[in-house]
């Protein structure tokens, strides 16, 4: 009972706290005085501390399963293991507010004592802007959906997890995704401590790269996360559908993707400032938006929307947030004023530009695509869904451009290219563009987007290699040392340029995956009794049995095929059918073959008492390298968060 | 305004209305599915031809006919006045039965019969949306654990 009392009234105080602190900062920094200042930090810190016990309360009362509580009661019951029990403090409404905000605290928490001596102009806007985060989660944590609810009438046993989130990658999936969808409010808030306290230079900018960086690579690999358990749990064959959850996910990378880049051009330029701010906003934005989209049901109906308040709160929220934001950045406009011209469009600037107006309108036009249905329900009283093919139809030429743009913006210079400048860096990476276009035309690849998609990433990977090669051998040149020693001292010293390269050439790889397992799979529906075979894309699936098995979640079927190519047995694949008990629901495990040229994926759809079975089948050409793209990315990613010193040889002592 | 600045503008002219030609020409009906209830569709029936179509309803009880070597199903689907029979080719939704929620979605054909691409059950399974919506456990789940007993029992007997 004391986790439950304990957890409740944290929450209580917190959000008293958290409303003290917003007003102690903002006033102190308008009067300039230190006190306030001091007391607003401290209750910020105050936050983290009773927020942390709250969550560290649901937690432990997930742990020990006490019914009492409602959240525990809907979420975990007698069966499930340890480890799902601490996921299902995610599993739901509630939990995964909590940890939202429990993630935003603990920034808070370090961005307050990382800048204990720093910044201390834009420290107590800072302060209460993420307070002002926190302060709307906690208000709906504590009147709209308390965890802490109990039941007048605990039961026996709980209802359970959902299965399909019981896999690990559900498991880790939400807090990544949420490490970065939080991780954005950080640059958001030192961007309104910049406006708010007019110190307008870049240091809002330099002093939260690396939390901008941290927060954007944790959404991408959410992102990726994301589809490697669709694909692997949900048995369509895809890791991608255009789906609003995934879609909400995608927004804030996308713009802080643009973000990302284009502050790059306010460092070294000062253009674009008003841009930059207009960036991060819209990404901070999106960020409460996704969460809203995705915790409130309002794409599933506009009806459940309107009946339930908390949908209304995000939206108040938000608009509350844009309009505060949006209106310090009009008031500053004066200040905001470029200090260079554009002067051409074969420059750093206008190629990072046009790459942002490109994923911007990506944005819009995924953020139009989800919001149709609701915009259609409301103003036409005409319910409709928009499906992939929109996404596809729009999005695939634009992300075409993305690439080009991927691999042709690092090469312009800063200013302008001279016609010299652009022969030599764009002729080796055209040929080998030219030349992979060539040897795919000769290997019968005809499919134009396709095609386009493999050669604009050999252009781009070409562009790496060719910068690489350059530094690479300069060093060897100049001074003396081996390539694979000169490679590595080439991305330590430059770690923002090539491990930019490296997240580049990994989105490159990526792109090759998507472009082949969109436009090359092969599926095929069929029905077989024991001892036949089915043939797909040179690849034969002999059903071989079946067997059961039961645990205490859950029963299942699986069916066991062997995979053929070129008569050979090469492995097989299992794919499984399940049947929860509680809540008694089945899912489909697919049985996957993973390779390096194509992935075999199977579906176990249902089996008659002779034995006889219907199954899914699917050649999934380069899907790995999807997941290789990943891997690559995070690499990239790592290598640009490292710290400036990391990794350099030290200087030989004279 | 210097030329420069004149000559960007017009640049991103081109690019906006580009991504503007993109953005409505994916607005097409194809790419579009409308909810519609089984009423609706009957009324509407001479409208809707090549357009996507969603609607969900209950199967009407022994209407539902399985040609599983072929993979192929037919029902009608109940709705308030009339019903729509629908076919399917392909691999059939779990705990598919008669008297059971399905969506199905599709097109027309030129009999009035909803051929469907997607088939779902809507399954009773999400106790968090049953929850808000002040649901109790719904009848279906008895069907489904029903369902689970004669899997089991079919399984056994092998």
């Amino acid at each position: 009972m004391i986790a439950i009392q304990f957890g409740h009234y944290s929450l209580l105080a917190s959000l008293v706290l958290a409303v003290f602190g917003i007003g102690a900062c903002i006033f102190g920094a308008l009067k300039r005085r230190a006190d306030l200042i001091a007391a607003g930090r401290n209750a910020a810190v105050g936050v983290f501390w009773l927020v942390s016990g709250a969550s560290a309360c649901l937690i432990y009362l997930l742990m020990v399963r006490d019914y009492r509580v409602e959240y525990v009661a809907g979420h975990v019951n007698n069966t499930l293991n340890g480890f799902y029990r601490f996921s299902a403090f995610w599993g739901g409404q509630e939990g995964s507010l909590l940890l939202w905000l429990l993630l935003l605290c603990v920034y808070a928490y370090v961005v307050i004592r990382q800048n204990r001596d720093r910044n201390l102009e834009l420290m107590p806007y800072v302060t209460a802007t993420l307070m002002a985060t926190a302060l709307f989660f906690l208000v709906i944590l504590n009147f709209v959906t308390p965890p802490f609810d109990t039941l007048t009438a605990p039961p026996a046993d709980g209802r359970g997890l959902n299965p399909l989130l019981q896999d690990w990658g559900m498991v880790i999936h939400p807090p990544n995704l949420y490490l970065g969808y939080v991780g954005f409010a950080v640059p958001f808030a030192f961007c309104i401590g910049a406006l708010a306290s007019g110190k307008l230079d870049t240091d809002w900018i330099t002093s939260t790269r690396r939390w901008t960086l941290f927060a954007w690579f944790f959404n991408g690999v959410g992102i990726l996360l994301g589809g490697a358990w669709a694909y692997k749990e949900l048995g369509w064959g895809g890791y991608w559908a255009w789906d609003p959850v995934e879609n909400a996910s995608l927004m804030p990378w996308l713009v802080g993707t643009a973000f990302l880049h284009s502050v790059m051009i306010q460092e070294k330029r000062g253009m674009l400032k008003v841009w930059n701010v207009s960036l991060i906003i819209i990404t901070y934005a999106l960020t409460i938006f996704g969460t809203f989209l995705t915790r409130s049901g309002i794409i599933s109906s506009v009806h459940a929307f309107a009946n339930s308040s908390f949908g209304w709160a995000f939206l108040v929220y938000l608009l509350v947030a844009l309009v505060i934001s949006f209106g310090l950045m009009i008031w500053r406009l004066p200040e905001l004023q470029s200090e260079h011209e554009m002067e051409s469009f074969f420059s750093r600037e206008a190629s990072f530009l046009l790459n942002n107006v490109v994923l911007v309108g990506i944005t819009f036009a995924v953020f139009w695509g989800t919001i149709f249905p609701v915009v259609s329900e409301a103003v036409k009283g005409v319910k409709v869904t928009v499906g992939p093919p929109f996404f596809n139809q729009v999005n695939v030429p634009i992300g075409l451009l993305l690439i080009l743009l991927c691999g042709a913006g690092p090469l312009f210079a800063w200013r302008r290219t001279s016609r010299k400048q652009m022969n030599r860096s764009f002729i080796y990476p055209s040929v080998v563009a030219v030349g992979a276009l060539l040897v795919l035309a000769l290997f019968g690849v005809r499919h134009v987007y396709a095609a386009l998609a493999f050669g604009l990433c050999a252009f781009v990977v070409g562009t790496i290699v060719l910068e690489y090669w350059r530094g690479i051998s300069s060093r060897v040149r100049h001074q003396g040392e081996r390539i694979a020693r000169a490679a590595w001292e080439l991305t330590m010293r430059n770690k923002r340029r090539f491990g930019g390269y490296i997240v580049h050439l990994g989105m490159a790889i990526l792109f090759v995956g998507v472009a082949a397992s969109s436009a090359y799979q092969e599926v095929g529906e069929v029905r077989l009794r024991l001892g036949e075979s089915f043939a797909l894309d040179g690849v034969r699936m002999r059903y071989e049995g079946i067997r059961e098995s039961t645990t205490p979640q859950y029963r299942s079927a699986f069916a066991r095929l062997g995979v053929y190519r070129a008569g050979f047995r090469i492995g097989e694949v299992e794919p499984e059918k399940r049947l929860y008990f509680t809540p008694p629901q089945p899912t489909t495990e697919p049985g996957i073959r993973r390779g390096a040229r194509s992935d075999i994926y199977a579906v176990f759809a249902e089996a008659d008492p002779d034995g006889t079975a219907t199954f899914k089948f699917m050649v999934n050409p380069l899907v790995n390298w999807v997941w290789a793209g990943g891997v690559v990315f995070t690499l990239g990613s790592i290598v640009c968060f490292l710290p400036e010193r990391w990794g350099r040889r030290r200087k030989k002592r004279a | 305004m210097s030329v420069q600045k004149i000559k960007f503008l017009i640049a991103g002219a081109v690019i906006l209305s580009g991504f503007a030609y993109l953005g409505i020409s994916g607005f097409q009906s194809e790419n579009l599915v409308y909810f519609l209830t089984v009423d609706e569709v009957s009324q509407k029936a001479p409208t809707l031809g090549g357009r996507g179509i969603r609607v969900q309803g209950k199967i009407v009880p022994k209407t539902l006919q399985k040609n599983p070597d072929a993979m192929q199903l037919a029902f009608h689907i109940q709705g308030e006045k009339g019903t729509l029979p629908v076919s399917y080719k392909g691999v059939p939704p779990d705990l598919l039965e008669n008297g059971f929620p399905v969506i199905a979605e599709g097109k027309l054909d030129a009999k009035g019969v909803l051929v469907a691409k997607n088939l779902m059950v809507a399954c009773p399974s999400k106790f968090e949306e049953m929850k808000d919506a002040g649901e109790s456990m719904p009848t279906d789940h008895e069907a489904m654990m029903k369902e689970a007993v004669k899997r089991k029992q079919m399984s056994e007997a092998r």
